[in-house]
């Protein structure tokens, strides 16, 4: 009951008006429903959760805020602004910065070119000539200032690197280009025990400089550690929105379908 | 405090990165295909000295080399080497330049352009005719690829025998002279010029050479506008230095040898055009956006490059370097043969295979792929010079290309090796 009545007024702290606000967001694939009618808010200086289970919807989801997919219905609200991406340059220019599952980072570049790819520094007007003295050195800076050792460092070239490395790298590369909106899916996914307690403090760095953080995650430690409040996904409908005290067994019993907000409310609304 | 430190690391990093991009560079992984050639052109200049007396380097047989090379299978591979980096593939581009050489043609012997009043204007028009249909050649391919959604092997291969096609039937299967018809000058007229009744042609009028060059001095120079070029972009000291070094020691050289010979219109089309590629591709944002939409496609679209620009220009590039083959060629040709360069395009592809253009896109050099022009063309001239049999050569060349290609990969797959270890 009260998760119910919770998730049409997410914002549990009144006087913290929501980053990105997500209302009524659905997206099909053909005939595959990825997304069904989902609403939550992303609030700056806080952490919120996204969970659920493998095809649930939350990569979609992710994608459908950072313009790579144009939701199929529903709004999207940026300091309370609706706003349409129709590439994920826009939401990147809108401050909202991912890290995708897959990374995107390009093997054959260096940290720095990845970290600039794109919005590289350039002189010479119209000639477009890369500063690539200048991306480097402030690369090198951010990535020092978040704590991350990349042995090499920003010249190092991303295909000889670990799993651990390149996901440090694509997070800090987020950071750099955005303390506002973050979306991190699985940002911990493919990390070692220290590795993963590294990125968790990163994560958590940005957050207390103010950053309005999406974190998708499969590890119930982590979610119950970090996040303020949890957005379940189950088949790409939203199940359960935890708030205030929960436990990562609370998530679980919503991935499950143990328990579920959506199959009272279906039955209430009177299938 | 802090931010001292971070400074100074980031010295330290700079330094090392730069010591060790002097030693990387100069790996076999890295400069192989500069050493392939070398080696060759030493061979040979052993061969036909032991052999002939001849002595191989010499500057004319320098420039023959330059020259054979150049047409089309150099200025071609310029484009190939942008539009496999971008991540795709033309099959079609010597049908495509044979096309463009085609329109010229038609366009001379029809007198298209004869309405612009002078001769002069004609042939300006005609020519930039045929390199506008090499560009729209190539951007049909890219609009297929993109739009479509088809992979660029197979439209490429269609278009190869579709060019070709087009070719024959605007040529009507025979082959076009490339003559002005009307007459040129008041004064030519007045002097009962012999040119002005049997037409004139496009070498007659701009002249085969643009004069005698010392190389060293060309080189020389050609050395500090690439030193300039990278001070510019921010690279590492040594790099410069050596470019300068190398620079100034041609140009005091060429003082003392004569190394002088006539240079041809299309030498100064191959390097000017490749000077400005390596430019780009270099020191420039948008050519390394072109490393990044063939290296990472998704990841480049998430950065938010404009990946459809970038996937389809290169397509017009290269039909562009197609009009501009097909351009120097017929300035010094009397007719174009519908089937002109028929399989030269695979020529094109071996050029950037040997110089180490990857197939998967993301990775190559314009300067690797020139390098690998010029051995195909070294080898080809030296095995001429020494006589060595047609079947020979090609059995050599064939050996070559696979030799080179497993070359990069074991040495790749050495390199990675080592990182990850
Ligand atoms: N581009 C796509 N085309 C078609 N179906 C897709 C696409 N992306 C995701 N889906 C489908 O949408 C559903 C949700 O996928 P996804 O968002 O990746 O799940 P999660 O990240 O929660 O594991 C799955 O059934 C998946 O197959
Ligand atoms: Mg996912």
């Amino acid at each position: 009951m009260t998760t119910a009545t919770n998730h049409r007024t997410p914002a549990s702290s009144p006087n913290v008006t929501p980053a990105l606000e997500v209302r009524d967001v659905s997206k099909n694939f053909g005939a595959v429903q990825a997304l069904k009618s989902v609403s939550f808010n992303i609030t700056p200086g806080k952490i919120t959760g996204l969970v659920g289970d493998n095809g649930a919807g939350k990569s979609t989801m992710v994608k459908v805020l950072s313009g790579v997919h144009a939701p199929s219905s529903g709004t999207l609200l940026l300091d309370g602004e609706p706003i349409v991406f129709s590439n994920p340059g826009q939401a990147r220019a809108a401050k909202i910065e991912t890290v995708f599952q897959t990374l995107e980072l390009v093997e054959e570049f260096d940290v720095a070119e990845n970290f600039y790819m794109g919005q590289e520094l350039t002189r010479l007007g119209p000639l477009r000539i890369r500063r690539t003295a200048e991306m480097r050195k402030e690369a090198a800076v951010a990535v020092g200032q978040l704590g991350i050792n990349i042995p090499g460092g920003v010249t190092r070239k991303v295909r000889t690197m670990s799993g651990g490395q390149r996901q440090a790298v694509a997070i800090a590369r987020a950071a750099f280009w955005s303390s506002k909106v973050l979306l991190l899916d699985e940002p911990t996914a493919a990390l070692g025990v220290r590795e993963t307690a590294q990125v968790l403090e990163v994560i958590e760095t940005l957050r207390d400089q103010g950053a309005a953080i999406l974190l998708i995650s499969h590890n119930m430690k982590d979610v119950e550690r970090l996040c303020d409040n949890v957005v379940v996904l189950r088949q790409g409908r939203k199940s359960g929105h935890l708030t205030g005290e929960f436990t990562g067994q609370d998530c679980v019993s919503y991935i499950t379908g143990a328990v579920s907000d959506l199959d009272t409310n279906e039955a209430g609304d009177g299938e | 405090m802090n931010d001292k430190s971070t400074a100074t690391k980031f010295d330290d990093t700079g330094v090392e990165v730069a010591t060790q991009s002097i030693r990387e560079s100069l790996t076999f992984r890295n400069a192989g295909i500069y050493y392939a050639l070398m080696l060759i052109v030493a061979i040979f200049t052993w061969w036909s000295y032991s052999s002939s007396g001849i002595f191989y380097l010499n500057a004319s047989n320098v420039e023959n080399v330059l020259e054979q090379a150049a047409t089309p299978v150099a200025i071609i591979a310029i484009g190939m080497t942008v539009l496999m980096v971008s991540g795709n593939f033309d099959l079609s581009v010597t049908s495509n330049a044979a096309l463009s050489a085609m329109s010229i043609a038609i366009a001379i012997e029809h007198q298209w352009f004869d309405f612009l009043g002078s001769v002069e204007a004609a042939v300006v028009a005609s020519l930039i005719f045929g390199i506008v249909v090499g560009s729209v050649a190539g951007l049909l391919n890219g609009l297929i690829h993109w739009y479509v959604g088809l992979n660029s092997f197979i439209v490429t291969l269609g278009s190869l025998t579709a060019y070709r096609g087009l070719t024959l039937l605007i040529a009507n299967d025979a082959s076009v002279d490339v003559r002005f018809r009307k007459e040129l000058t008041e004064e030519q007229i007045a002097n009962n010029d012999r040119e002005t009744e049997e037409g004139v042609f496009l070498g007659d009028l701009i002249g085969d050479t643009i004069g005698d060059f010392n190389l060293l001095l060309l080189a020389g120079i050609g050395f500090l506008v690439a030193a300039g070029g990278m001070r510019i972009s921010g690279q590492g000291k040594v790099p410069i230095r050596i470019a300068i070094a190398i620079g100034m020691l041609s140009i005091v050289s060429s003082v003392f040898v004569d190394y002088t010979t006539s240079i041809s219109h299309k030498l100064v089309v191959l390097v000017a055009l490749l000077i400005i590629t390596w430019a780009f591709m270099t020191f420039t944002a948008p050519g390394l956006h072109l490393y990044a939409v063939g290296g990472n496609l998704e990841a480049s679209k998430a950065a938010g490059i404009n990946v459809a620009l970038y996937r389809i220009v290169p397509f017009v590039f290269v039909g562009f370097c197609c009009g501009l083959a097909a351009v120097t060629y017929i300035a010094e040709q009397k007719n174009i043969e519908p089937n002109l360069w028929f399989g030269r395009e695979l020529w094109v592809i071996a050029s950037c295979i040997i110089g180490g253009v990857s197939l998967t896109g993301g990775s190559g050099k314009v300067m690797k792929s020139m390098a690998g022009a010029l051995l195909l063309y070294t080898l080809l001239n030296g095995f001429q010079i020494n006589r060595v049999s047609p079947a020979l050569q090609d059995t050599s060349i064939g050996v070559l290309i696979v030799a080179s290609a497993a070359a990069y990969v074991v040495a790749e797959r050495r390199a990675a090796a080592k990182g990850k270890i």
